[in-house]
């Protein structure tokens, strides 16, 4: 770790070097990731864009801790992620990551309340105090009357709006967001990307996958990828003067 | 911070949602296992109540360690047997003439019964067991109790009441005087005498037991044949040292009397041979229940297991998302265990409810009349065991999964695809139709991730159950085969012509005629069988005499060796051998005493049960059969029995048995006062219990059958629903809702057709092994028979079973939907 620390410079959230990864798929080794390198100020909001296939959900997974590089590193706040077994994974995610994915994830046998309560007891949090933040979190994200509702009585916006106060439980270093939007209409859409704008506000780090135009013009920052690599890290607004307005 | 209070926590908030999530199918599959384990575990405890039964019976009833028959009452042979060596108890039942009246006569139809009193003896010692009622009090002269077979052939219930005359005998069956004492009695109660229970076809005697009060004051002559039983200071061990020294009595004693005068009498039944012989008998009953409990034993534990496994897949999307939360893969296999675990318990605690509340249906057999304690019963050691393996191995197989899956982990959600089968490749090029195609796809492809369904491991749990099932039939019919060829329990005449019980000689000058008169006797052979021992151990011979007709292969079945061609040279039973640690071509003492001689066993053979009624016989597997020159090695009966105390007949297609019983009793080799009886097959009880374990044969091949469908229905229905998304490809690459069904249909017959195919011929080697094994035990021919058209019956049922295990799933796959599908895709709750 003291090496990690020494090579990530100050305030830097997110440092991604080199990052290779390669999977089969249907006996064909497909070169995912060809050495990324990606990095992130605390507090910044960054939105990864680029064609299908061009690496940014497995540039999320392995950020997340979800599957393993090949070569390269990566490291949250100053804690190296590379290299470590499932369960160390596991216990990284407790302190550092909430993800919000395109079809929720939601734990249906739990209601509303509990699901965002969930991942601060695992984290060690006691009950007694997870559940009154949790309750303001639903109340932040404007579900607060669905606390004891199942989640698959909520609508779609709903969904996604519990998913995020769940992925926020933890106070996360880094939110994750997978196509957040993905599953969600144009109303529900906008819903939960003003909530990543107020959490941005708020000072929330964010690193969100889309290949919405529209969506990625509430990012501060966008990243393009293409074949595996990370091309760039532009302003957003200068990508959502020139975008083709998402049809 | 305390792991219980963080990550323990959760790990329970995530097992009660998951439990009340599937609450309703833990209940529901809980109960059908555990239906299915309490029967199994009810019929292995019920095997081990059954196989104690006899046991504990003569323990719990004081029974006596010998019996002996010193012939008709006498004072001075009562005060000898009393004072006999080792004797702490003795008492004994006395046959008298107290015969049922009607309009002042006795019943002819039941001059064949056998009433009798005791002085004490069935009431305390030798507890006589009930059928119903009480038993009398032996201080009331008007209450009897009566056996269901006087019961029947009487016309007698409990509280009938009958007129009993007390007569004194005549000699050699002259008519009966005026009864001495006329009593209406009343029946108090239905008893079941050991002989009446264990006894077979030979030994069935209607029975009816008076009060000691009502053969008071009667005349001497009205008491008759007298049995003793004697409790030994050290039980069996003592026994050899009493019947010795009471025969050196008897002999004693019958040497001082007129040579035309009986004498004291040695017959003896050793309580330990009973015991034996019951234990024989038992032994299929026992043997075919504890089969049947092992096997839905070890179906439950398969379905178990199975649908463990299966559980945790299906909730493995949770656990994955719980891991993405941040669960270690310990946590997470806690999580994933919840359902599993609260599925087995419950099915445990419906096990041990169904095995207990089924207990009081055991022991089985003709046997529990005997049970010493009926009702419900706790057979701890079989309800710990067979819990641990309900419980542990599925929690097992179900840990092993849920631990591969956590450590699997969260790239559970994005594994790669597997290597398609080269089988279905290869099948699809042949032109094979789509819906085939399809079908072989989802049975030997199992799916990945969320779509995995345990396709192979229903596919051998399939070729397992269609072998256990081949495995009954072969057996079955083996055991039908045993129970309608005699030749196979050793069984090879048409019927028996015994006089008085076995205990009447026929002389061949007066019978053989008699015989040979006869249009509806197509074949004789007599045969003298009675009691000998080898190298000290007692047993039953036969010695074949003088026949005629098919009469001269009326032999035992040889099994190994050769039959015996010349004094000197026996063959004995297997079990007879084994017993004696001897084998074919060794040489062994026959008989004791003065006619005591070595002679060498020249092969073993199934022999038949013949021997006089109330005595030891020879069996399938015990017994000896010797040459005519060595009849001296037989323990003499006094005046009866051998030499020849058995005729085997052989039936004319026209043959009454009703008839030639007529015609016998008026036979002139009839001694006066005596009868005869001819008898059709003998069965030994074990050959007739095992006989009758065949008919559960059914319930099992229903049972196996219908965990068949089950297990398939569930893993189609898993199929269905897991891979919907399938499904939806398959619509829009335009398969119409019936091919969709077909292919659900194909894969539920794709499954019975493996399972036979494979199956069928394991099934065949198992039952025909397993039969050999059993035809061994029981002593009777062990070659295995196969019959062809229930394989082929089994066959089509498997087959049906495969198509009504697809029906339901099939209905649901017709009605998948491209669109739900694609929107269930993206949901992990689908």
């Amino acid at each position: 770790m003291a090496e990690a620390e020494e090579t990530v410079p100050a305030g830097e959230v997110l440092v991604v070097r080199g990052v290779r990864k390669t999977y089969e798929a249907e006996d064909v080794p497909v070169r995912a990731l060809r050495g990324a390198d990606l990095t992130m100020a605390r507090g910044e909001f960054a939105a990864v864009m680029g064609p299908s296939g061009c690496g940014k959900s497995t540039l999320l997974n392995l950020i997340a801790g979800l599957d393993q590089a090949d070569d390269g590193e990566i490291t949250i706040d100053g804690e190296l992620v590379t290299g470590r077994t499932e369960d160390e994974l596991a216990r990284l995610r407790r302190r550092h990551i909430g993800i919000v994915f395109q079809f929720f994830n939601l734990l249906e046998g739990m209601s509303a309340l509990e699901n965002v309560v969930l991942p601060a007891v695992v984290a060690g949090t006691p009950r007694k105090r997870a559940e009154p933040r949790a309750r303001d979190l639903l109340d932040l994200l404007g579900v607060g009357d669905k606390a004891k509702a199942a989640p698959g009585t909520l609508s779609g916006g709903q969904r996604q709006r519990l998913a995020i106060a769940r992925a926020l439980a933890n106070e996360p270093t880094l939110l994750l967001a997978d196509e957040p939007t993905g599953a969600l209409d144009s109303e529900g859409g906008h819903e939960v990307m003003e909530l990543f704008r107020r959490l941005h506000q708020g000072g929330q780090t964010i690193l969100l996958v889309t290949h919405d135009d529209e969506v990625a013009t509430v990012a501060s920052r966008i990243v393009r990828m293409r074949d595996g690599r990370v091309l760039t890290g532009t302003p957003a607004a200068a990508t959502a003067d020139s975008a083709v307005p998402a049809g | 911070m305390a792991w219980w209070s963080g990550p323990g926590s959760a790990v329970g908030s995530l097992a009660r949602a998951d439990l009340r999530r599937r609450g309703r199918a833990v209940m529901a599959g809980g109960a059908l296992i555990g239906l299915a384990a309490g029967i199994g575990m009810a019929c292995i405890a019920g095997a081990r109540r059954t196989d104690s039964l006899f046991p504990r019976h003569l323990a719990a009833t004081r029974a006596s360690d010998v019996e002996i028959d010193p012939g008709n009452l006498d004072p001075a042979a009562d005060r000898a047997i009393r004072t006999l060596p080792n004797v702490v108890a003795a008492s004994e039942w006395v046959v008298v003439e107290a015969l049922p009246m009607q309009g002042g006569r006795p019943v002819d139809t039941l001059r064949t019964a056998l009433p009798f009193t005791t002085d004490g003896r069935f009431l305390g010692p030798d507890l006589v067991s009930l059928a119903g009622g009480r038993r009398l009090d032996p201080t009331r002269p008007g209450e009897v109790m009566v056996n269901a077979l006087y019961a029947r052939i009487a016309h007698l219930h409990l509280g009938s009441r009958q007129q009993v005359g007390v007569f004194a005998a005549t000699d050699n069956g002259a008519p009966l005087g005026k009864a001495t004492r006329v009593e209406t009695v009343t029946v108090v109660g239905i008893m079941a005498l050991n002989d009446d229970v264990i006894s077979e076809q030979l030994d069935r005697v209607p029975r009816i037991f008076v009060s000691p009060a009502l053969m008071k004051g009667a005349p001497k002559s009205a008491f008759g044949f007298s049995w003793y039983g004697l409790r030994l200071a050290h039980g069996d061990a003592d026994v050899d040292q009493v019947v010795t020294r009471w025969k050196q009595l008897a002999a004693d004693h019958n040497r001082t009397l007129p040579k035309d005068q009986g004498g004291w009498l040695t017959f003896v039944h050793r309580t330990a041979d009973q015991e034996r012989t019951v234990s024989r008998a038992i032994r299929p009953l026992v043997t075919s229940l504890g089969a049947f409990g092992v096997l839905a034993l070890v179906a439950a534990v398969v379905l178990a297991a199975q649908g463990m496994g299966r559980a945790v897949r299906q909730g493995a999307d949770d656990t994955s998302i719980a891991q993405v939360l941040g669960l270690t893969s310990g946590e997470a296999t806690l999580v994933g265990l919840a359902v599993p675990v609260a599925t087995v318990v419950t099915a445990g605690l419906v096990a041990v409810g169904v095995a207990v509340g089924l207990s009081s249906r055991f022991p089985a057999g003709p046997y529990r009349i005997l049970e010493p304690a009926p009702g419900v019963q706790v057979d701890a050691l079989v309800l710990a065991a067979g819990l641990a393996a309900l419980i542990l191995l599925p929690v097992a197989v179900a840990a092993v999964v849920a631990l591969r899956l956590a450590r699997a982990g969260t790239a559970g959600q994005r594994d790669g695809a597997r290597r398609p089968s080269r089988l279905v490749a290869w099948v699809a090029r042949s032109g094979a139709r789509p819906p085939l195609v399809a079908s072989l796809r989802l049975t030997v492809e199992p799916g990945r991730g969320r779509a995995y369904v345990p396709t192979r491991s229903v596919l051998i749990s399939s070729i397992v159950t269609v072998t256990f099932l081949i495995t009954t039939i072969v057996f079955g019919s083996n055991l039908r085969a045993l129970a309608n060829e005699p030749a196979r329990f050793g069984w090879t005449a048409d019927g028996a012509l015994l006089s008085d019980g076995g205990y009447g000689q026929f002389d061949p000058k007066v019978t053989t005629p008699w015989l040979n008169a006869r249009t509806d006797i197509d074949g004789w052979l007599l045969v003298g069988a009675d009691r000998t021992s080898l190298d000290g151990r007692q047993t039953a011979g036969v010695v074949y005499g003088p026949s005629r007709g098919r009469g001269a292969g009326m032999l035992p079945v040889i099994i190994s060796g050769r039959a015996p061609r010349a004094t000197g040279e026996i063959v004995a039973g297997a079990a007879t051998l084994k017993s004696l640690h001897a084998h074919v071509g060794d040489a062994v003492t026959l008989g004791s005493g003065a006619g005591a001689r070595r002679v060498r066993v020249t092969g073993t053979a199934v022999l038949p049960a013949l021997g006089p009624v109330f005595a030891v016989r020879t069996r399938p597997d015990d017994g000896v059969w010797v040459m005519p020159g060595d009849r001296a090695a037989f323990d003499t009966l006094g005046s009866y029995g051998p030499p020849w105390n058995v005729v085997l007949l052989g039936f004319t297609p026209t043959s009454d048995l009703a008839v030639l019983n007529r015609d016998a009793d008026k036979g002139p080799f009839l001694a006066p006062g005596t009868d005869a009886d001819v008898y059709g097959v003998i069965r030994p009880s074990e050959v007739s219990t095992a006989a009758s374990a065949g008919r559960g044969q059914n319930a099992l091949i229903a049972t196996l059958l219908g965990v068949a469908v089950l297990g398939l229905m569930l893993t189609l229905v898993a199929v269905v629903r897991r891979r919907r998304h399938d499904f939806a490809i398959y619509r829009t690459l335009g398969f119409t809702p019936g091919q969709l069904r077909l292919t659900v249909v194909g894969q539920g017959l794709l499954f019975a057709v493996a399972a036979s195919v494979l199956g069928l011929p394991l099934g065949m080697v198992l039952g025909r092994q397993l039969w050999r094994l059993f035809a061994q035990r029981l002593g009777v021919v062990p070659a295995p028979t196969v019959a062809w058209p229930p394989l082929g019956l089994a066959l089509v049922g498997v087959v049906l079973a495969g198509l009504l295990g697809a029906l339901l799933p099939s209905l649901l796959a017709g009605r998948s939907a491209f669109a739900e599908a694609q929107r269930a895709r993206g949901d992990v709750r689908s």
